[in-house]
């Protein structure tokens, strides 16, 4: 199953994993809708 | 019903993908093949980490103070006993499955380690992962989606969607509909596509069986779709008319069956390398099932890449692709009950089913490699579909046995079958809890034709990638629902 690595994808792919993970935590934070302040 | 989007894409996704397996089943394999090895290549890491924060959550909302909160309104009591809700999550987590790889998942693996350690530490290691794929981690996803549900639905009274969470934490606004519409549709096809491979293997199943017990030697492609067939007529008819009891009925009868066949193995079988394979095995797992949950093999060869990725990482997502579907169930039946008994109940106990199951019969094809000259290993290697039934020809009443397993393989897939096309006609409503028979027939018969590519497919293996391509959105739903939970648990204590 493995494939020979394209690299400039892989980077892609894990860049987007990242930035996932950087809204989780941002949604985490925010305020919720209905939240007084 | 056919003013509702969501149904018409999901139906045309699905649908799409089952006439692309039936006009060209090699290409729709070796297509999700490729893209599942690119996204295993350069997101395994993370698949591996996710599945460890879903264990890791589990155990802290367990234990943290957030464990008394009621899945339900405060006065809520649960429905069913203790001991009766013990006995459905079992319900739950046997499938088609734990039949299926009983013997042949940990025969496999031994087979691939023989070649890095011993023949005894290679057994060993073999149960060991095996116990991996099928325990606390794939419970704990399990249970991290059912807990959502539950708590959305049960507490917050919301409907019983995947994108519920969403909306209710976030309001409704472009974002959440978009993202939450997604991942409505990606969670029924991933449940659709994960059915489908289940009623394969089910026939591949009880096809090996019927071959066994009436010794027919490569039955062929005939065969196969006259039991496919039978499959297809006996879960139409429950579709139907409403037999919530009777199929209840039939998946306690299907797990009872299971139950009682893993009992005669122990107690006909060698018993006491049977007790004392479980109980190492138990240890093994003990000591090192929290380390495991970070293992890549990033330093290994090609041959173990490829193993971690054919085995670990498509498990991982296959739990995922479950789990909206094992989810609603559980949540169903857990109504009324604390986040700690929920979750602890969810994930030890159907785990520590499974280390008997797989030490039971894991060890019974052990016992046949190295103890005698069994060719349990070639069968493993030539037809892993007949290995059940070739341990148990090695035990008396071998004829009740492989009927009792044919049986108990029918039932799973057909009670699956209905669940499911209840599941999806449901998500497809808008979470509507008595959705229409003629939505529930319009899955069914999708569900049959998924089915139906993965038995052209011809190949476990096939079946595998089409299944962890039609799972891989779902590690980020699952993360994004679970960010949800605890954004509103946190609002439930704080003063």
């Amino acid at each position: 199953m493995t494939p020979d690595v394209n690299y400039g994808l892989d980077t892609i792919l894990n860049l987007w994993v990242f930035v996932f993970i950087g809204v989780l935590i941002w949604m985490y934070r925010k305020k919720d809708h209905g939240d007084e302040d | 019903m056919f003013r509702n989007p969501l149904l018409i894409l999901s139906l045309m996704l699905t649908g799409g993908i089952a006439l692309w397996g039936i006009v060209d089943t090699a290409s729709l394999a070796a297509f999700s093949s490729r893209i599942v090895g690119i996204m295993f290549t350069s997101r395994g890491w993370f698949i591996m980490l996710s599945a460890s924060i879903f264990l890791f959550a589990s155990i802290w909302l367990a234990l943290s103070r957030y464990g008394n909160i009621r899945l339900g309104k405060d006065d809520d009591e649960p429905e069913f006993s203790t001991v009766s809700w013990l006995t459905m999550l079992f319900a739950a987590g046997m499938g088609v499955g734990l039949l299926f790889f009983g013997t042949a998942e940990p025969l496999t693996h031994f087979d691939g380690i023989r070649a890095y350690m011993t023949d005894s530490r290679a057994a060993e290691a073999a149960l060991f992962v095996t116990n991996f794929h099928w325990g606390l981690h794939a419970w704990a996803i399990y249970a991290i989606t059912g807990l959502v549900m539950a708590y959305f639905s049960f507490r917050k009274g919301c409907p019983n969607l995947i994108s519920a969470p969403l909306h209710h934490v976030f309001g409704r606004n472009g974002w959440t509909r978009l993202v939450g519409g997604f991942s409505d549709l990606m969670a029924i096809t991933a449940i659709a596509i994960g059915l489908g491979g289940s009623i394969a293997m089910g026939v591949f199943q009880v096809q090996s069986g019927v071959e066994s017990l009436f010794s027919l030697k490569n039955s062929g492609t005939v065969l196969t779709l006259v039991i496919f067939a039978h499959v297809c007529v006996a879960y139409i008819v429950p579709l139907t008319v409403d037999l919530s009891r009777g199929m209840a009925l039939l998946s306690n009868t299907a797990m009872t069956i299971a139950g009682a066949l893993m009992v005669f193995v122990v107690i006909t079988g060698p018993t006491y390398y049977i007790m004392s394979a479980i109980v190492g095995a138990l240890g093994d797992y003990l000591s090192q099932v929290i380390p495991h949950g970070f293992q890549t093999y990033t330093y290994f060869d090609e041959n173990v890449g490829n193993w971690f990725q054919a085995w670990t990482l498509t498990y991982m997502v296959w739990w995922l692709a479950w789990s909206p579907f094992v989810g609603v169930f559980i949540a169903r039946i857990s109504k009324g009950r604390t986040i700690r008994e929920y979750l602890l109940g969810v994930i030890l106990v159907p785990t520590l089913f499974s280390v008997f199951w797989f030490g039971v019969f894991g060890s019974l094809g052990f016992f046949g490699a190295l103890k005698t000259d069994s060719i349990v290993l070639e069968v493993v290697r030539n037809n892993i579909n007949s290995t059940t039934f070739f341990v148990l020809d090695h035990l008396p009443l071998k004829f009740l046995t492989t009927a009792a397993t044919v049986a108990a393989a029918f039932l799973f897939v057909v009670t699956s079958v209905v669940s499911a096309a209840f599941v999806l006609s449901m998500f497809s409503s808008g979470g509507d809890l008595n959705p229409t028979t003629r939505s529930k027939l319009i899955w069914g018969a999708l569900l049959g034709a998924l089915g139906l590519v993965m038995i052209l497919s011809d190949s476990i293996d096939a079946v595998k990638s089409i299944i962890a391509l039609g799972a891989m959105p779902f590690v980020f739903i699952v993360l994004l629902i679970l960010v949800c939970l605890l954004k509103e648990l946190k609002k439930e204590v704080s003063p």
